[in-house]
C-alpha cells in the first residue's frame, strides 16, 4: 500500500511515511511536533484544531492525513512570516481578542480562510466564519473586532473599529496594555501541558467507575499487567500516603485518589495504567476486572436529605449546614404589607474550558517530584500530591503550564495525583491527557441549587425580611461544597438592605458529579432567585424594577446580612443608574405589534460579590526584584488562567517601580518554587496577589531611595519616583532608576522586595453567620433585551449591557474581556447549558455535541460593557475584582427580560425553547413595563 | 501518537473501479470515507471495529454541480459548503442551499459531502429533507452495475441507508424548480450556530400560476422519526386548494399528527410534535411566497 504522503505544509513541501488513516491533527502534533494546533474535543465540535487546507478551514481532527495528499496546509505556525506577524495576529493582540489562548490558533485559521476568500467581510460574515470555533473566555466580541480590523488593514482601508478611549490614568495602571503572554499565544507557541513531552515518557489512563454507587469487592489487574507495553497498573493499595484529597483540606478531604472502599459516582477513579503508548494504556484499562457490589444510589438532594436515604459517605448526606441570622424575620414578615414566595432550581453546569485536563510528572534522582499541568491552584496541587505520596511539601514542585481556561474547574485535583503516583512508581515521566468526554465525566460541576425564597416588603417597596432555604447538591464529594453554600448564604439577599434575614444553606451528598467551584461560587444560583423576587415584587407593587432596587440598594454605610458595615467602594447605585438610562433608551425602540409572534422585552439583573474567600485567610505572597537594566522580575505562584493576572501584576509592579512598559516586567507565575499564592478563585488575584506584588515592589525600590538620599545628603522623604527617575522634591534634580540601581549594586545592595497580603475578613459565627465575610465587594447591574419567539419558545438576546463596579480597572481591555466573556457564559447558562444524567447516573451530555455552549452566533449583536470605578482603599490602586461578577447578573437579566417580553416567569434553568414553550402553553402572552 | 481509528487498512482509492473492488472484497466491514465529518466521530464514539476504510477524496471528477436538461447533478464529493454557495443551486433549487447553509459549522460544511450526509442516514440531517421534497434520486453503483434510488426511500433508520455493502452512491440528481414552484427550509435547534436540528422541515409548493391554487405540495420533516419523513396527508390538504391561513393551519396540524418523534437530549416527543406544526406552517408560508415571486 502506498504510504508516502506528500503535501505542502506552511509553504514547504513535505513527505511523510505514515498510515494515511492517522488524523492530520495527530500527525501535526505528534510526528511533526507542531503543537500550535490544539486538540479540544477530537470530534469536530469545538474547532480548536482548525487548519486551512486549500484555502478552506477544516477540522484537522476530522481529517485523515491521506486526504491532504497534494494539498496545501496552513497551521498557526505558518501565519507569521519570520518575525512579521500576520495582520490577524497583530489585530488579535491589539484588540484583546486572546485570553486563555487555547482556541486562538483555530480561531485565527478560520478567520484567515475567511479573509483570503472575502477581504471585505461584514460582521455577520465574520460571525458565521468563526461559528465553528468555540471560545469560552472572550464572548467573541473582541475576536470579531480583531478580524474586522485585520480585514480593513489588509485591504488598505482606514480601521473601522474604533479603539475605546482609555479611562483617566497617569501611569501604566489603567492603560489598555497588551497581555504579556499574548505573542506566544497568537503564534501557537504557548506551551499547554499536552504540548510537552519527555524522552521515555509513559502514557496514563484511568479506569473509571461504571456505576454510581457500589462497594469494590475486588480489583483484578493481572491481565492488564500482562499486556505488552504496560509498565504498571495501580490501585488504591499502591498509594504510599494519604488516599484522600479535597481542596478545603482537613476533615473536608473526602475524595479518594483511587477508590478503595466504594465508588460514589459514574466517573470515580478506580485504577491507573501507565504504558508505552496511549493505545496500550487504553487496552489495558479494558482488561482490569472490577467486582462490584451494587448499592442503591441517590441522585436527588431532597431525597438524599431523608433519614433512610442511601448513605453516600458515613455520617449522613447533609454534610454542612450554614445559617445566617440577622434581626427577626418573623417580625419582619408580620410588618410586611406584601410577601412574595418563590421556588427556583438551577442545574449542573460544566465549565467547558477549551483545554481538557492534562499533565506530566517526572521524578528526579533525588526523589523530587515535578508536575507540569494546567491548574488554578499550584500551591494546593503541591500539598495534595505531597500528602498522597507521603512526602514533605518541598519534595514536590508544581509548574503550571499555560492553562486553557478554568473558571473554577481547575482548582481541584484532576490528573495531578495520578501522574505523580505513576511517575513515582515507575521512575519514568508519565503523561495523562483527558479526552473531552473524560473531562466532562470526571471534572467538577457547578452545584445545582433548590431554593425556597420568601421576601417581605412595605407597600412603598422597602424590603423588611428575606428568608431562604438553599439546598446545594455537591455530588459524590465535597470539593468546595460547604464554602459554596456559605458564600451563597451570605449573598442570598442580593445587594440590598434587609433588616431581617434568615438563611439556611445545606450541602448535600448524592451519587452525582462532584460539584465544586464555578465562576460565581453559589452566587449565580441565588442571584437567579433574588432578582426574580425583586421583579415580582416590583410588579405587584407597581413600582419600576430599577426604582425598587434603588430604594433598597447597598450604599456606603449599609449593613450586610452578616452584620458587616460596607465602608467603602459601594458603586452599586451607579451601576443601577446607568442601567436605568439604558433600559429607558432601549424601551423606546421596542414595539410589539399584537399580532406578531415575536415579542421583545427588557430585563435587569444585579449582584454583589465578596472578593476573596469567605471569612477565611487566603493570603498571597510575591517577590519583586529590580534588575540591573531597570527591568523587573516578579515571582509568585499565582495562576494565570487566561483572565490576565500576569499582565495585571506586571502593570502593578511597573507602576510602583516607575517602569513605563510591561514588557520590562517579567512575571514568573504559577510555579511553587516561588512564593505561595492563593488559588485563582473568588475574583481575588488582582486584589490579593496584586496587593502582594505592590508591596513587594515598594520594598524592592526602597533601597534606591535610601541610596540616593545618602548620596545627595538629603532626607529620604524628599524623594519621589517619576518617569523612570528618582526625583528631588521642588527641584530639577533627578537620577534615572537604572543609575540608582547601579549605585546600589556598587555597595552590594540588592533591590529586592517581598510582599504578602491577606484580605481583612473574620470567621463567621457558626450559629448566626455574623462576621466580616469579605474585605471588599464588587457590584454590578446588567441589562438585557431579548426577543421571544412565542410559537417556538426560542429566545434571542438582542442587546446586552454589563455594568460592573470594579474599584479600578488596572487594565480596561482585560476587564472588558472578562465582562464580555461573562456575558457569553451567562447566556449559555441561561438558555442552553445543562449537564444531564439519566436515572442510573449515566451522563446524557457526554461531549460538546450535547453539552452546548454559545457560539459566535448566539451572542447579541449589540453588546457592551461599562466600567464603574468607585475606588477600594485597600485595593491596589483602588481595584477589587471582576471575573465572577462579570457573569453572575447575566442570567437574571435575561430571565427578567423574557418575562417582560412574554409574561412567562422561568424559575428552573436552563430556559430552553422547549421549557419556555411548555410554560407559555395556554397562558396569555402579556407585557410588563419597566 | 494516538491512532484512535481502529482498522486494518486505510486505502486511498484511485478511482471508482478500485473503490468498488474494495467494497466487494471487504463486504459490509468496510466504509467509504469522503468528508469524514460523520464517520470519524461515529467510529470513535462507538469504537466500532472496521476492517477497512476506503477514502474516495482523491478520485477525480466527483466534485461537480451541473445542470443538464433541467436536471441538477451533484457528484459524490460535493460538500455542503459548495452546495450552499453554488450559483446554480441558489438560482434553481434555493431550498437546498438554504438547508446546506445551516448544517453544522463552516469546518463541517467545508468537508462534509451531500452524498455522505445521505448515506449517513441521520434522521436529523438538514439536507435530507430538502432533497426529499426536491424528489432527488441517488445514482448507486456496484460491481454488479448501476441503479437509481429515490433519496426519500434510501433511509431505513438512524445510520442505516438502504444500500448493500458493496454499493457506492456517486451522484444525486433532481429537477430544477419551475416558475410557480417555491421551496423553503426551516430548522429549530438548541443554539444558533453549529447545532443538530431538534426539528427541521422542508416544503415545496407548486402554484397554479393563473389562480394561485396549489397544484402540488411536498413536505418533509426531520428529527421526528427514525428517518426523515414525508407527511403526505398534510400535503394532500394543500393540493388543489387556494392556500390560505386556514388551510395552512389544517395542513400543519395534520403534519403534527403524522410524525412519530421520540424523547431525546435535544427535545421531548411532545415538543417535537408541536414544533413540527410550527415549522411546517412557517415553511409553507415561505414556500408559497417564493412560489409566487420566483
Amino acid at each position: 500500500m502506498e504510504k508516502k504522503i506528500k503535501f505542502c505544509l506552511n509553504g514547504r513541501g513535505i513527505e511523510l511515511d505514515v498510515d494515511p488513516g492517522l488524523t492530520l491533527l495527530d500527525v501535526l502534533r505528534g510526528k511533526l511536533k507542531l503543537t500550535g494546533t490544539k486538540k479540544g474535543c477530537n470530534m469536530g465540535d469545538c474547532g480548536a484544531c482548525t487548519v486551512v487546507v486549500d484555502g478552506k478551514a477544516i477540522h484537522s481532527c476530522m481529517t485523515p492525513i491521506g486526504q491532504v495528499k497534494g494539498r496545501e496546509v496552513v497551521t498557526v505556525e505558518g501565519l507569521a512570516q519570520g518575525d512579521k506577524l500576520h495582520p490577524l495576529q497583530r489585530a488579535f493582540i491589539e484588540c484583546g481578542a486572546v485570553q486563555c489562548g487555547f482556541c486562538t490558533p483555530g480561531m485565527l485559521l478560520s478567520a484567515k480562510a475567511l479573509l483570503d476568500r472575502n477581504p471585505n467581510p461584514t460582521i455577520e460574515e465574520i460571525r458565521e466564519a468563526i461559528s465553528g470555533n468555540l471560545c469560552r473566555c472572550t464572548g467573541y466580541k473582541k475576536i470579531i473586532e480583531a478580524v474586522m480590523l485585520a480585514a480593513d488593514r489588509m485591504s488598505g482601508r482606514e480601521k473601522s473599529v474604533l479603539m475605546p478611549t482609555e479611562l483617566s490614568t497617569t501611569g501604566i495602571v489603567g492603560k489598555r496594555v497588551k497581555r504579556v503572554d499574548v505573542l506566544e499565544k497568537v503564534m501557537g507557541k504557548a506551551i499547554f501541558a499536552d504540548d510537552l513531552s519527555f524522552e521515555g515518557m509513559l502514557y496514563a489512563k484511568v479506569l473509571r467507575a461504571s456505576m454510581p454507587h457500589a462497594k469494590i469487592k475486588k480489583v483484578d489487574t493481572s491481565d492488564a499487567e500482562r499486556l505488552k507495553g504496560v509498565r504498571v497498573v495501580l490501585t488504591a493499595k499502591d498509594i504510599p500516603g494519604e488516599n484522600r484529597i479535597g481542596v478545603l483540606g482537613g476533615t473536608f478531604k473526602d475524595q479518594p485518589v483511587l477508590c478503595d472502599d466504594k465508588v460514589r459516582f459514574v466517573g470515580d477513579s478506580v485504577a491507573l495504567v501507565a504504558a508505552e503508548s496511549e493505545e496500550v494504556a487504553e487496552e489495558a484499562i479494558k482488561l482490569i476486572k472490577v467486582k462490584y457490589e451494587e448499592l442503591p444510589p441517590v441522585f436527588d438532594p431532597i431525597a438524599a436529605m431523608e433519614q433512610n436515604a442511601p448513605q453516600v459517605h458515613e455520617g449522613g448526606n447533609v454534610v454542612a449546614y450554614r445559617k445566617v441570622r440577622k434581626g427577626d424575620v418573623e417580625e419582619g414578615f408580620k410588618k410586611s404589607d406584601i410577601v412574595i414566595e418563590g421556588s427556583y432550581k438551577t442545574p449542573f453546569y460544566e465549565h467547558a474550558y477549551l483545554e481538557p485536563e492534562a499533565g506530566i510528572a517526572k521524578v528526579d534522582t533525588e526523589g523530587n517530584v515535578t508536575i507540569w499541568a494546567g491548574t488554578q491552584f499550584p500551591s494546593d496541587v503541591r500539598e495534595e500530591v505531597a500528602s498522597m505520596l507521603g512526602l514533605p511539601f518541598n519534595k514536590v514542585r508544581v509548574i503550571q503550564t499555560t492553562t486553557g481556561g478554568a473558571f473554577g474547574g481547575k482548582l481541584d485535583i484532576s490528573v495531578h495525583c495520578h501522574v505523580a503516583l505513576l511517575a513515582f512508581k515507575t521512575g519514568s515521566p508519565v503523561k495523562l491527557v483527558y479526552s473531552r468526554e473524560e473531562s466532562i465525566m470526571a471534572s467538577n460541576k457547578r452545584h445545582p441549587f433548590v431554593i425556597e425564597y420568601k421576601t417581605g416588603a412595605t407597600k412603598g417597596g422597602k424590603l423588611l425580611a428575606v428568608e431562604a432555604k438553599l439546598i446545594g447538591n455537591t455530588g459524590a464529594y465535597l470539593s468546595y461544597g460547604p464554602a459554596v453554600l456559605t458564600r451563597a448564604a451570605v449573598h442570598a439577599t442580593g445587594p440590598y438592605e434587609v433588616p431581617n434575614v434568615k438563611i439556611d444553606a445545606y450541602t448535600v451528598y448524592t451519587n452525582c458529579f462532584v460539584c465544586g467551584a464555578m465562576r460565581g461560587f453559589g452566587v449565580p444560583q441565588v442571584a437567579v432567585a433574588h432578582e426574580a423576587q425583586m421583579d415580582r415584587l416590583a410588579e405587584r407593587l407597581g413600582i419600576n424594577p430599577v426604582e425598587l432596587r434603588l430604594k433598597n440598594a447597598f450604599k456606603a454605610g449599609s449593613v450586610t446580612p452578616t452584620g458587616q458595615v460596607l465602608e467603602h467602594s459601594v458603586g452599586f447605585k451607579e451601576t443601577l443608574e446607568r442601567a436605568r438610562k439604558t433600559a429607558a433608551q432601549w424601551r423606546k425602540g421596542i414595539y410589539n405589534p399584537g399580532k406578531s409572534t415575536e415579542k421583545k422585552g427588557i430585563g435587569i439583573g444585579t449582584m454583589w460579590y465578596g472578593i476573596g474567600n469567605t471569612g477565611h485567610p487566603n493570603p498571597s505572597g510575591a517577590f519583586v526584584e529590580l534588575l540591573d537594566d531597570g527591568s523587573a522580575l516578579v515571582l509568585t505562584s499565582c495562576a494565570e488562567i487566561g483572565q490576565g493576572s500576569d499582565t495585571v501584576l506586571a502593570q502593578i509592579a511597573a507602576e510602583e517601580l516607575g517602569i513605563d512598559d510591561v514588557s520590562k516586567v517579567k512575571v514568573h507565575s504559577g510555579d511553587t518554587t516561588t512564593p505561595y499564592a492563593r488559588g485563582t478563585s473568588a475574583s481575588g488575584q488582582t486584589y490579593i496577589t496584586g496587593n502582594a506584588v505592590r508591596l513587594a515592589a515598594i520594598e524592592a525600590r526602597e533601597p534606591l531611595f535610601q541610596q540616593v538620599a545618602e548620596d545627595w545628603g538629603i532626607n529620604r522623604g524628599d524623594l519621589y519616583l517619576k518617569d523612570g527617575a528618582i526625583c528631588l522634591k521642588d527641584s530639577n534634580k533627578k537620577i534615572p532608576v537604572v543609575d540608582a540601581i547601579k549605585r546600589c549594586r556598587g555597595f552590594g545592595v540588592l533591590t529586592l522586595g517581598h510582599g504578602s497580603f491577606n484580605p481583612d475578613a473574620t470567621p463567621l459565627d457558626p450559629e448566626t453567620g455574623q462576621g466580616k465575610a469579605y474585605a471588599t465587594y464588587s457590584f454590578a447591574t446588567h441589562v438585557a433585551e431579548v426577543e421571544v419567539d412565542t410559537e417556538t419558545g426560542e429566545v434571542t438576546v438582542l442587546k446586552f449591557l454589563a455594568i460592573n463596579d470594579v474599584g479600578k480597572a488596572i487594565n480596561p481591555m482585560n476587564v472588558e474581556g472578562q465582562m464580555e466573556g461573562g456575558i457569553s457564559m451567562g447566556i449559555g447558562h441561561t438558555l442552553m447549558e445543562e449537564m444531564v444524567m439519566d436515572n442510573e447516573g449515566i451522563i446524557q451530555t457526554p461531549s460538546f455535541a450535547q453539552y452546548l455552549v454559545p457560539t459566535s452566533k448566539d451572542m447579541p449583536e449589540d453588546m457592551s460593557s461599562s466600567i464603574v470605578e468607585v475606588a477600594e482603599p485597600s485595593g491596589p490602586f483602588g481595584a477589587k475584582g471582576v471575573g465572577e461578577p462579570a457573569s453572575i447578573p447575566v442570567t437574571p437579566a435575561i430571565l427578567n427580560a423574557i418575562y417582560d417580553a412574554c409574561g412567562v416567569r422561568v424559575t428552573e434553568l436552563p430556559a430552553t425553547s422547549e421549557r419556555l414553550f411548555m410554560l407559555a402553553k395556554g397562558s396569555k402572552f402579556r407585557q410588563n413595563n419597566y | 501518537m494516538n491512532n484512535d481509528i481502529k482498522m486494518e487498512k486505510y486505502i486511498l482509492a484511485k478511482d471508482i473501479r478500485e473503490t468498488l473492488d474494495i467494497l466487494d472484497k471487504y463486504g459490509g466491514k468496510t466504509r467509504v470515507v469522503a468528508g469524514s465529518t460523520d464517520l470519524l466521530p461515529l467510529v470513535r464514539r462507538t469504537k466500532a471495529k472496521i476492517d477497512c476504510l476506503v477514502d474516495i477524496t482523491g478520485i477525480d471528477g466527483l466534485a461537480y454541480i451541473e445542470e443538464e436538461d433541467g436536471l441538477i447533478k451533484i457528484g459524490a464529493l460535493v460538500t455542503h459548503g459548495e452546495v450552499e454557495n453554488s450559483p446554480l443551486i441558489r438560482k434553481r433549487a434555493f431550498v437546498l442551499a438554504e438547508a446546506c447553509g445551516v448544517t453544522g459549522s463552516p469546518q463541517i460544511k467545508n468537508k462534509g459531502t451531500l452524498v455522505g450526509n445521505i448515506v449517513n442516514a441521520s434522521p436529523a440531517a438538514d439536507a435530507s429533507v430538502a432533497l426529499i421534497i426536491l424528489g432527488a434520486e441517488a445514482k448507486i453503483v456496484s460491481k454488479a452495475g448501476e441503479r437509481v434510488g429515490k433519496v426519500e426511500n434510501i433511509f431505513l433508520g438512524p445510520g442505516k441507508p438502504k444500500l448493500a455493502g458493496n454499493e457506492l452512491v456517486t451522484e444525486l440528481c433532481f429537477k430544477i424548480l419551475q416558475p410557480g414552484q417555491g421551496g423553503a427550509f426551516l430548522k429549530l435547534a438548541k443554539r444558533k450556530g453549529l447545532a443538530i436540528s431538534v426539528v427541521n422541515a422542508a416544503v415545496l409548493i407548486s402554484l397554479d400560476e393563473s389562480r394561485g391554487i396549489c397544484r402540488d405540495a411536498r413536505i418533509a420533516v426531520g428529527s421526528v422519526a427514525p428517518t426523515p419523513v414525508r407527511v403526505k396527508d398534510a400535503e394532500k390538504i394543500l393540493i388543489g386548494q387556494q392556500v390560505e391561513e386556514k388551510i395552512i393551519e389544517k395542513a400543519s396540524l395534520t403534519a403534527m399528527a403524522e410524525v412519530k418523534p421520540i424523547d431525546d437530549i435535544r427535545g421531548s416527543a411532545g415538543y417535537r410534535r408541536e414544533m413540527t406544526k410550527v415549522l411546517v406552517a412557517r415553511a409553507i408560508r415561505k414556500a408559497i411566497h417564493r412560489a409566487g415571486g420566483e
